[in-house]
């Protein structure tokens, strides 16, 4: 029966790929339709995949391959939402005895410590590091080389397990994998089920030697270097962002450093690398070696369902930090599932919203309260997805076609930081939900307002940042002459009150007072300029009392050097003021405008006298 | 016989003629005020007033003649022009007898002598000389029409003069006509010109 069905299926899976030749992977049959469904949910962050396979024929197994906007190229996902794995542990003579959460006693080789950690109670969580999703069962490595298949399988010769774990002990405790259990584990891998080698798995040098381990490094996409060269720290740095840094363990953002026992690298890889260790490099003779895309600069790298992990360096020791870091590479690899359907947590919002646009910035009158406007956007990020599907009794693998969906959690809101660090960094705590925020004015000349948006699964967008400068600054003569000689043609001069703004900022130029007072021969009284209709005609004793003198601006025009703004084009006579009088706005950094002396005066001086008037001017900025 | 009076004509003028010409002052040195939000500076402004100068034409003597055949006294007009740019008052600070010529008079009241009745030695003796305003033309609204005589003992304020104006005072006098040859006597005028 199955024979005749792919006899007929050959003629119209020729059609097919004329057809479909855009699709990735594609092995489809007329005979087999694979359809997938995405329906993002941004309250969970994450994508729910649907499927359906129109053969009834026969079992399926299904592999999820998703590719972000951000990646360049399909990979597996996780399908499951519990993990069973398998231990395969080198055989070493340290025990530990423990309990895991669930009441069970054991004691195991120090070198099986993986059920320690994922599941026994810690202070980070009541049921281990695996969180009661990763259930691990030991074998030693001695037990699993001599008869592979009876632990990897049921009776019915299905798996029992998602994921196998090679670790973890210094040199593996110089035991390779037999013939027999490579030949056992590659097959394993084919399935798409996920595969995590331990520290000194993967080894094939001139000092160091797995033949049999290595010949699955390909699936890690890892190469050898044929020379002894380690590179290693106890500190490493995420390097890659994804479900494997925060599923079911945030261990942080991209840059983040997390402290490992001591550990190193001792091969090349070509793959998706998570955690790189942090510079400078501690560990002995640590030696840098790129080539092309490959560094040996990692302590965990992925490729589908396969990954290293350098831990076992440290002989069982483990931080808090590398066992998280396990448990949510175990998760990872786990991408196997007879079910059609899966919540893809990996299908997350990983774009921040843009950086805030700010619009301006408004005060009060008192300038105590200031109010700043702006506004963002989430951004969505969009996935590719496709299933596979593997019939598990003719092995044939069946693609569907791709499809896209996007995912956007949306505005949370905005986190702000008022300071005067010009670099200054908001917390990434919600500050507020509006669009504007008003707060109290920090000490000092100037601040900065800092803004970033964060979208409700907590991307935090660059930091818009708004300089408020109100440091006035203004360069103005301290005295200026003026002289009247009643014999001239043009009895009266001044030179010219030049005003620099040496400020950033636009400043309104205002005549505060302008008054006779003490300090000359002759202190004149202020009148207005009607006061007389023909100054020439005033008396001795006129002349010696009284004057209209005014002052106003010289330049007629405005322009980037000068004026922005001319409020008065007449002058402005000392007895008109009795507030401050603005007579105009001076442009910023380095603008200049001139105030010219004007005056209305009698002509019959007796004799010689000085007077004197203080003119006091106000600066200030001008919104 | 005619008898020449010289006369002094004296303008004394306020000449505080300091050498304060129109130079404007530049602006000295400068400061920076720097605050936030805002700042006041403040300016100094310091004024330099030159006196003004008193610019007065006027003759600088005169002739009067007194024929007693006729009984006439004959003078010319005294033409003052304000050349300055205010109004100035015009004053006669003072008229009296002067040396200088054949005879020397002797200032007296014009009431004091019957005139028409001294002899010789007292004609050639005694004199009333007086100064006053010709007419209104020229003079700003209340001038003097008084007559300043050499024996009033305080200046007379005879008027304002407006710029680029001519007032006109005139002589008048009381004598004797006993005259036995012809004489000259001087007197003297002073003037005190003064802005208003």
């Amino acid at each position: 029966m199955r024979c005749f069905k792919r006899l007929c299926c050959v003629p119209l899976l020729a059609c097919f790929l004329l057809f479909s030749s855009a699709l990735p992977g594609v092995t489809a049959s007329a005979a087999t339709t694979l359809t997938l469904s995405a329906s993002p949910n941004p309250a969970g962050n994450y994508v729910a995949l649907n499927w359906t396979n129109s053969d009834k024929s026969q079992p399926y197994s299904y592999m999820l391959y998703s590719k972000s906007s951000h990646e360049t190229a399909f990979q597996s996902i996780p399908s499951k939402a519990s993990v069973k794995v398998l231990n395969i542990y080198p055989d070493v003579t340290p025990t530990v005895t423990f309990t895991t959460w669930q009441g069970q006693n054991y004691t195991l080789p120090k070198s099986a410590s993986l059920k320690i950690w994922m599941e026994t109670p810690n202070q980070y969580d009541p049921k281990g590091f695996g969180k009661g999703l990763i259930s691990v069962d030991p074998v030693s490595i001695t037990s699993f080389n001599a008869s592979p298949n009876s632990y990897l399988k049921n009776s019915d010769g299905t798996y029992k397990y998602d994921t196998l774990y090679f670790g973890a002990w210094d040199a593996f405790a110089s035991e390779d994998l037999s013939a027999a259990a490579e030949t056992v584990t590659d097959a394993f891998i084919k399935t798409g089920r996920g595969v995590l080698f331990g520290h000194d798995t993967m080894v094939n040098n001139d000092t160091i030697s797995m033949p049999n381990f290595f010949k699955l490094a390909h699936y890690c996409n890892i190469q050898t270097i044929s020379h002894y060269t380690i590179l290693g720290n106890t500190q490493i740095k995420v390097f890659k962002k994804g479900l494997l840094t925060n599923y079911p363990w945030q261990v942080g953002d991209i840059g983040t450093v997390l402290n490992v026992p001591m550990s190193h690298s001792n091969q090349m890889a070509f793959g998706d690398i998570w955690m790189t260790y942090q510079q400078p490099f501690t560990y002995p003779n640590s030696t840098l070696v790129t080539s092309g895309l490959g560094t040996n600069n990692f302590y965990l790298t992925s490729w589908s369902n396969a990954a290293m992990i350098q831990t076992g360096h440290s002989n069982g020791d483990a931080t808090p930090d590398e066992q998280r870091v396990t448990a949510n590479t175990l998760f990872y690899l786990s991408q196997i599932t007879t079910d059609t359907s899966w919540s893809d947590h990996k299908g997350q919002d990983l774009d921040a919203p843009d950086a805030p646009a700010i619009s301006g910035i408004t005060h009060n009158s008192g300038r105590t309260q200031y109010t700043v406007s702006y506004s963002s956007q989430d951004n969505a990020t969009g996935y590719q997805y496709y299933v596979e599907s593997t019939g598990e009794n003719d092995g044939m693998k069946y693609d569907s076609p791709t499809i896209s969906t996007s995912i956007e959690s949306g505005m949370k809101g905005y986190s702000i930081a008022v300071d005067n660090n010009p670099s200054g960094v908001p917390d990434g705590s919600i500050t507020t939900t509006a669009g504007s925020y008003t707060f109290a004015r920090p000490s000092g000349s100037g601040f900065y307002v800092h803004i970033a948006a964060a979208d409700n699964v907590g991307n935090v967008s660059a930091v818009s940042t708004y300089h408020v400068d109100e440091l006035v600054s203004v360069t103005h003569p301290v005295s200026v002459g003026y002289a009247i000689n009643p014999n001239s043609a043009a009895p009266f001069t001044a030179p010219d009150v030049q005003i620099v703004n040496n400020s950033t900022i636009p400043i309104r130029v205002s005549v505060q007072s302008l008054s006779a007072s003490a300090g000359g021969s002759l202190k004149l009284n202020d009148v207005p300029p009607s006061k007389y209709t023909d100054w020439s005609k005033l008396t001795s004793v006129q002349t010696r009392s009284n004057i209209a003198l005014g002052l106003g601006i010289r330049e007629t025009a405005t322009g980037s050097g000068t004026w922005s703004e001319i409020d008065r084009t007449a002058p402005l006579y000392a007895s008109d003021i009795t507030d401050k009088t603005p007579l105009g706005v001076l442009n910023p950094n380095g603008a200049a405008g001139t105030l010219e002396l004007t005056a209305k005066y009698g002509l019959a001086w007796d004799k010689a006298y000085t007077s004197v008037h203080s003119l006091s001017l106000f600066f200030d900025l001008t919104d | 016989m005619k008898k020449g009076i010289k006369k002094l004509l004296a303008g004394i003028v306020t000449l505080a003629m300091l050498s304060l010409a129109a130079v404007p002052a530049f602006a000295a040195t400068t400061t920076t005020d720097s605050g936030t939000g805002s700042v006041t500076g403040s300016v100094t402004i310091n004024g330099s007033i030159s006196p003004l100068t008193i610019s007065v034409t006027h003759p600088i003597n005169v002739a009067y003649a007194i024929s007693p055949d006729t009984g006439t006294f004959t003078s010319p007009d005294i033409g003052i022009t304000n050349n300055t740019k205010t109004a100035v008052n015009v004053t006669v600070q003072s008229l009296a007898a002067a040396s200088g010529g054949t005879l020397t008079f002797t200032d007296v009241d014009p009431a004091s002598k019957s005139w028409n009745t001294l002899n010789n030695a007292d004609s050639k003796k005694y004199i009333a000389l007086g100064v006053k305003a010709k007419d209104s033309t020229g003079w700003n609204s209340g001038y003097s029409t008084a007559t300043h005589w050499a024996t009033t003992p305080s200046p007379l304020l005879v008027g304002s003069l407006n710029p680029a104006t001519t007032g006109t005072l005139t002589l008048t006098a009381d004598y004797g006509l006993a005259f036995d040859a012809a004489y000259t006597a001087n007197h003297s005028l002073v003037f005190l010109f003064q802005l208003t």
